[in-house]
């Protein structure tokens, strides 16, 4: 005789309200945000962290409210900035001190910043901006926001590469 | 792992669950049969699973089995088991077992198992695995037998929020750690999923246990190389807080108002 016991939820992302906090305002930070109860990261983000430490690439890592956790050496350079000097930063923070634009100069939408989306909808997106860089300089990018989901579905957060148009 | 109220739980099925099934038969000091046994699986890695099928209180249609393990992203732990518990490769398929037999996803958080509260959280070794952090009103036990947190971390120990395993060890009583290798090895079998011996004295600081049972032994280990490993590794963490013993078989562990006993079993009746 055998049956299974709670099977796995179905793979449905619920939102997390990542648009919503891109607003000017900065909302009050919830206590579940704070790694206070669980000191460790899950193991998917070590991984991907680790990884990225290793790579050529620029990439750039949020949690699941689109906290900046960490970005690699090579993103150091595209925006122009030290991760040491920065740490951690609020989504808030650091949505709004690289201002994306488009081409012409026009501010780019929250909801349409492949970061945004990968956190929103769980899946990738693609978006070609112009960021200032914290070195004060334009620089056009190609961004490419990758959802990390677990295997259960749980929403771990998010992955971009920031790839620089020479 | 037997809690004081007679609750059953079993780290895994390699090939030692036979004879555990033999023992809870035999033994006068256990309800017979258990009315219930709970396998925590870590990972279906063949040496984690292989004993399964022959674990007797299967076969005993009054024993409560229940199974907890990791599904994959796309496969259920029931088809993940199916694919050993059935032929070719086992006689039996896993839905014939005549005891009253249930599947779990893993990872959990704060599963009660009668007075035990297990927890388990993905850690790094290849492919879905979990550890499993079990409190008990009398310590903690942490399970990690195939666990590389060093893996691609620079200067090993990390921060603990960056390190593989340390929400299910942090403060254990007792941890129960891979510990494969010796630093030489390790060079070589990087991302392998084990760990070396002074791997797991870093981590288990970091994560402030109070003892660690080195488990997982390399299969080409003489006991005495062990005991070498050992007394290198108490020697190179002399005025450490965290104490080491080797994992051999025919010893239990028994946990106290958070202190821990080793001693060899005791001689069946
Ligand atoms: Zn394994
Ligand atoms: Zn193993």
């Amino acid at each position: 005789m055998l049956q299974d016991a709670e099977p796995l939820p179905p793979k449905h992302l619920e939102p997390v309200g990542a648009k919503e906090r891109l607003a000017v305002t900065i909302p009050e930070r919830t206590s579940e945000a704070e790694p206070r109860s669980n000191p460790q990261m899950p193991i998917e983000l070590i991984l991907a962290r680790q990884l990225i430490s290793y790579l050529g690439v620029p990439f750039f890592l949020v949690d699941p409210r689109g906290d900046l956790l960490y970005y690699n050496e090579a993103a150091e350079s595209v925006l122009g900035i030290r991760f040491e000097e920065t740490g951690r930063m609020p989504m808030e923070e650091w949505s709004r001190a690289f201002t994306p634009t488009t081409a012409d100069g026009t501010a780019l939408e929250p909801q349409s910043l492949p970061l945004v989306v990968a956190l929103e909808k769980g899946r990738p997106s693609y978006a070609d901006m112009w960021i200032r860089s914290l070195d004060d300089r334009a620089r056009h990018i190609q961004v490419i926001g990758l959802p990390l989901v677990g295997l259960a579905g749980k929403r771990l957060g998010a992955l971009a590469v920031l790839w620089e148009v020479e | 792992m037997r809690g004081d109220d007679g609750t059953l739980l079993v780290l895994d099925a390699g090939t030692g669950i036979r004879r555990l099934g033999v023992s809870l038969e035999e033994s006068p000091r256990v309800e017979n049969p258990p009315p219930r046994a709970d396998i925590l699986l870590t990972h279906l890695h063949m040496d984690h699973i292989q004993g399964l099928g022959f674990f007797g209180p299967l076969y005993d249609p009054n024993v409560e089995i229940h199974i907890w393990g990791p599904a994959s992203a796309t496969r259920p732990l029931r088809a993940r088991l199916t694919r050993y518990l059935s032929p070719p490769l086992f006689p039996v398929h896993l839905r014939s077992l005549p005891s009253q037999l249930t599947l779990h996803e893993v990872p959990k958080e704060d599963l009660e198992v009668g007075r035990f509260r297990v927890t388990s959280a993905y850690v790094c070794h290849p492919g879905p695995t979990v550890g499993f952090r079990i409190e008990t009103p009398d310590g903690v036990i942490a399970y990690l037998p195939d666990h590389e947190p060093a893996l691609g971390v620079r200067e090993f120990p990390a921060d603990p929020e960056w390190t593989s395993g340390y929400s299910i060890a942090k403060g254990a009583d007792l941890l129960i750690h891979d510990a494969q290798y010796t630093d030489e090895e390790y060079a070589t079998h990087v991302g392998w999923g084990h760990s070396s011996v002074s791997q797991v004295a870093a981590f288990a600081e970091l994560a402030e246990a109070k003892h660690v049972v080195l488990f997982h032994h390399d299969p080409v280990r003489a006991d005495e190389e062990l005991e070498v490993i050992l007394a290198e590794s108490n020697r190179r963490n002399h005025g450490s807080t965290v104490t080491m013993s080797i994992a051999a078989e025919e010893r239990s562990y028994t946990l106290e108002k958070g202190e821990l006993r080793i001693e060899p079993l005791p001689a069946p009746a």
